[in-house]
């Protein structure tokens, strides 16, 4: 609706002098005393549940009634309401300078979350890089990570979780979809807070919260499931992240800056 | 509905009366998602009396066509209605009704039989229990359709289905839709995947 | 209100006062959302004095060890009254009848988008309460807890009248609830004032609106799970009956599923109402809109993944526990971006400490405190050790005063002169919180320690030899304390109706709709549709040179 036409319409209803109101009306009572009777009459005596259906029925008729054209609803006089006052018992001014917004240009939060995705599909290559080269073979980081919601997982063998599950590739694959696209989120809801320049955003995306990180996840993983912090080589736990955080990192770098809309006449 | 300008959205998703519709329909979704949720959590788990095999799949088949031939039928009366051709509105909304009670004459035939044949009664095991309820529902909200297309005929009849009251016959056919599209689920729950 | 009295037969009708049978027509019979909110908090305010006679009569017996002032099934009975009264017919009737009085004069609406279906809300809650409370006069209350474990609710067990009345009660007030939550839907999306997009609703709006959501998910599952229940006891369905192949087990999952977001649906209105309260009363604009908008959907999103929580001592496996834990730990994010932002909002404000502002800072306080106990009780090994015991009863009362109560009481502090046109008295408000606050950290504080101490809930009495004695005198006297503070609440609500300060329509210097129009409003609220283009008109009229809408952007 625009805005114009809105405010035209309110000028043209002002001659107005009675404004059309729903009519009282005891049908919704009727028919909210018929179903409390039904109900009470399966606690107690069917008869009550007689009387509850048979006010049920006559309550919604009442209400069909008042559904007609013209049967429902009556005039209002209009009284004058008085003018808004801006002075009543208290009388302290609002504060202005808490509206003012910095910075004026920022990275859209949607260039966080590209950020995740692209770092998302980055990480893996690393992490695949790793398990191969360490003669664990392809599958074995993806079911430490469905590990982290399947406990049973760390009952099985160093040989097994080598092996090729179904289950716990489609596990995987749903946690890391989902922790790329968080982890960009947060990402890209915490730039306007970041150093606005290129390096500043490489360092802080590419080192720093890759650390934070890996710090949460070092300390944490030994309580959720502590058979699975053993298997983690955390060197190559951390080259994986950096690579996410520089994927990520670089994605934003490349999006365009918007501006927040000026604060005008204020300091 | 009574302040004038809201009449500019009449047609959109957010005109007031659609959006209420629409968000007890959700409720409803829940509802029966509850009920099918423990249905399909007793699968299986009847050690006594009759199973599910004792359903009778071409009459299902049978009531699955009338319900869905229903929702075509619907769908071409409020067409009707909006293009403002009250003959045609009737003969379809007619004939929707018609379908809907010969969807219920079809369930009332095929719970004669279980209870006749087979002795399954909503208290005789967990099967029966769960079916009855799920399926009892299901026929209720059905017999509530029905009735509110019925008072949507007299309406309309009357001549009383004009102004704001339009939007119901639109209303009553999304519930009727709603109600359909339950079917589908509980037929495929019920009768292809639990039987 | 004067409107509907005035009788357009005579004039002389009008200078003699009514009978009081015209008001009490006029009430029933009204399709105004104001008065239907009016009702719903006259019966919040009346079931709140019988629930806390039933909570002080539980506290009495708690005093002493081996007491046995109350039989041990009257105490079952008490319990499971009070639990169900306090949510099902105080919590619940009390933000809606808020919600149903203050949203339309919020989005600058006339009424709400189905103001007969707003009556049957109305009566169908009150009459379930009827329902329940009928069981007490049938003698045999129900006696299974508010959260009626199966296979207690089954036949063999609960051979009264009570568990039925109980569950018939709840189905047709959840009838009323539901009405009201589409209800509510249906106008904050289709009935907004010109301009006002869905981004620039007051806050409180915002939050009935996912509060409604939540209704609209939560409340059908636990009528299906009602009805199975009845289905059960009376025509011999097996859904609960272990013995037969039905399991316990899934009425615990029925009925958290929708037991846990009920607490949000209790709570989230009052965030609402201390986001309008907070700003007000610091002169500044709410910090952070865009993500206290955001934290709100996040919860009610996030509280439908959650109910298993309180289940982690039935034994699930691994997997189930993990993921509940974490998705229950996860609810404190977006809550505390709440609290960081109310303190946002405040710090360099011009605070009034007037009494709408001190109960939001009692809430607060005490809400942080209840929520870091929730936090602790979401790891399943505390778990294991405090559930079902005071601990658990301490930390949902912490929530549940401390959040829905302190909010609720600021929110009717700060509404009540729109309300009636005249100012509730100070003085005795600030007693009452202080009186309510004390009371209230004498009553739960020892809860805590009692609950670790081991001591169960819903015991009727206990061994005086475990340590648990001092611990609940103390949580006795604190109710005692508090009992006073409800009785100053009733008396400065009734007594400044006739003899408060007149209010104006705008005391608080305040920004939103509601204060536009004259306190109390016409029956159609506004003479003309007002025009909005920021979350504060009012901010926008008093300063044109100056305006919100330059800040927020219209593309919002």
């Amino acid at each position: 609706m625009s805005e114009a036409k809105s405010e035209k319409e309110a000028t043209e209803s002002r001659p107005a002098e009675t404004i059309e109101m729903p009519r009282s009306t005891v049908w919704p009572l009727v028919l909210s005393v018929g179903i409390a009777l039904l109900m009470v009459g399966i606690a107690t005596n069917l008869v009550f549940s007689v009387v509850g259906i048979v006010l049920l029925f006559v309550g919604l008729g009442g209400w069909i009634g008042e559904l007609r054209p013209h049967h429902g609803e009556e005039r209002i006089p209009i009284v004058d309401v008085p003018p808004i006052e801006f002075a009543g018992p208290a009388k302290v001014e609002g504060v202005r300078r808490a509206r003012l917004r910095l910075p004026t240009t920022i990275h859209p939060i949607s260039a966080g979350v590209r950020g995740g995705i692209v770092g998302g599909l980055l990480m893996p290559i690393p992490a695949a890089a790793w398990s191969i080269w360490a003669g664990h073979g392809i599958w074995y980081p993806i079911n430490l990570l469905a590990g982290l919601v399947m406990p049973d997982l760390t009952d099985l063998s160093a040989a097994n979780l080598e092996q090729f599950h179904p289950t716990y590739l489609v596990i995987g694959i749903i946690i890391h979809v989902l922790m790329s696209l968080v982890i960009g989120l947060v990402y890209g809801v915490l730039l306007p807070t970041l150093p606005s320049n290129n390096v500043g955003i490489i360092i802080a995306g590419g080192i720093v919260l890759p650390m934070i990180w890996t710090g949460l996840c070092h300390g944490w993983m030994g309580i959720v499931n502590p058979l699975l912090a053993d298997r983690v080589e955390w060197p190559w736990f951390v080259v994986s992240q950096v690579v996410f955080g520089l994927g990520a990192s670089i994605t934003v770098i490349l999006s365009e800056r918007v501006s927040i809309p000026p604060a005008e006449g204020d300091a | 509905m009574n302040s004038s300008h809201h009449a500019e959205h009449a047609n959109s998703l957010t005109e007031p009366h659609r959006v209420g519709m629409l968000s007890f329909l959700v409720s409803e979704v829940a509802f029966f998602g509850t009920l099918l949720a423990v249905y399909i959590a007793y699968i299986g788990q009847t050690t006594t009396g009759p199973k599910p095999d004792v359903l009778s799949l071409p009459l299902a088949i049978l009531g699955t066509v009338f319900l869905v031939a229903s929702s075509f039928t619907v769908h071409f009366a409020d067409h009707a209605l909006k293009l403002a051709k009250p003959f045609w509105f009737r003969g379809w909304w007619l004939l929707t009704i018609i379908f809907g009670a010969m969807f219920l004459v079809v369930t009332a035939i095929e719970w004669k039989g279980l209870i006749e044949e087979h002795g399954l009664t909503i208290a005789t095991n967990i099967f029966g229990t769960t079916y009855y309820t799920v399926v009892g529902f299901h026929a209720a909200h059905l017999t509530v359709g029905l009735l509110a297309m019925l008072i949507i005929l007299g309406l309309e009849c009357s001549g009383q289905l004009t102004g704001k009251n339009a939007i119901g016959a639109e209303l009553v056919s999304w519930y009727w839709h709603f109600v359909d599209g339950v079917w589908i689920f509980v037929f495929t729950i019920v009768y292809l995947i639990g039987r | 209100m004067q409107s509907a009295i005035v009788d357009n037969s005579t004039e002389t009708r009008m200078a003699t006062k009514p009978p009081w049978t015209v008001y009490l027509h006029d009430y029933i019979t009204t399709v105004d959302h104001k008065k239907i909110g009016i009702l719903y908090i006259l019966m919040a305010l009346v079931f709140l004095v019988i629930g806390g006679v039933e909570a002080i009569l539980i506290r009495w017996q708690l005093f002493w060890p081996r007491a046995d002032i109350i039989p041990p099934k009257l105490f079952n009975q008490l319990f499971t009254m009070h639990g169900t009264t306090m949510v099902f017919f105080v919590g619940m009737p009390i933000l809606i009848g808020l919600g149903n009085y203050f949203v339309p004069l919020m989005i600058g609406a006339r009424d709400m988008a189905f103001p007969r279906l707003n009556s049957l809300g109305f009566w169908a809650t009150f009459l379930g309460g009827m329902i329940v409370y009928f069981s007490f006069l049938a003698g045999d209350p129900p006696d299974v807890g508010w959260f009626a474990y199966a296979p207690l609710t089954e036949k063999t067990f609960s051979r009264g009248i009570g568990t039925d009345c109980w569950a018939t009660g709840l189905l047709v007030s959840g009838v009323g609830t539901i009405a009201g939550g589409v209800n509510f839907i249906a106008t904050i999306v289709g009935l907004r004032a010109p301009g006002m997009t869905i981004g620039k609703v007051p806050f409180f709006v915002w939050t009935i609106l996912w509060t409604s959501a939540q209704i609209v998910l939560a409340i059908p599952p636990l009528s299906a799970a009602l009805i199975m229940v009845l289905l059960d006891r009376h025509l011999g369905a097996h859904f609960f009956d272990p013995q037969t192949g039905g399991s316990a087990y899934l009425w615990q999952h029925l009925f958290w599923f929708f037991g846990h977001p009920e607490v949000y649906i209790l709570i989230l209105p009052a965030f609402g109402m201390i986001s309008e309260v907070i700003p007000v009363f610091s002169r500044k604009v709410l910090f952070g809109y865009e993500f206290m908008a955001a934290a709100t959907m996040g919860i009610a999103f996030i509280s439908l993944g959650v109910w298993a929580h309180h289940m982690f001592t039935v034994g699930m496996s691994r997997p189930m526990e993990i993921g509940f834990a974490a998705s229950s730990l996860l609810v404190s994010i977006p809550t505390g971006i709440k609290m960081f932002n109310w303190l946002a909002t405040m710090q360099g404000g011009k605070i009034r400490m007037d009494s709408p502002m001190l109960f939001a800072c009692g809430f607060l306080g005490v809400f942080v405190f209840g929520g870091l106990t929730g936090v602790m009780l979401a790891a399943v090994p505390i778990d294991w050790q405090v559930s079902d015991s005071y601990f658990v009863v301490a930390h949902f009362h912490t929530v549940l005063i401390g959040g829905t109560l302190f909010a609720t009481f600021a929110g009717l502090h700060y509404w009540y002169p729109k309300m009636t046109g005249r100012m509730l008295n100070e003085r005795l408000a600030k007693w009452q919180f202080w009186i309510l606050l004390i009371g209230f950290l004498l009553t739960f504080g020892p809860m805590h320690i009692s609950g670790i101490l081991g001591m169960p809930r819903r015991i009727y009495t206990y061994p005086p030899d475990r340590g648990w004695d001092i611990w609940n005198q103390v949580a006795t006297i604190g109710a005692l304390i508090q009992a006073p503070s409800f009785v100053l609440f009733l008396v400065n609500v009734i007594g400044s109706r006739w003899w408060g300060k007149p209010a104006g329509n705008n005391p608080w210097n305040a920004w939103t709709l509601e204060w536009a129009t004259s306190s109390p409003p016409p029956a159609y609220n506004f003479n003309e549709v007002p025009v909005v283009r920021s979350r504060r008109p009012l901010w926008d009229l008093q300063h044109p040179e100056d305006p919100d809408w330059k800040y927020e952007g219209e593309h919002a």
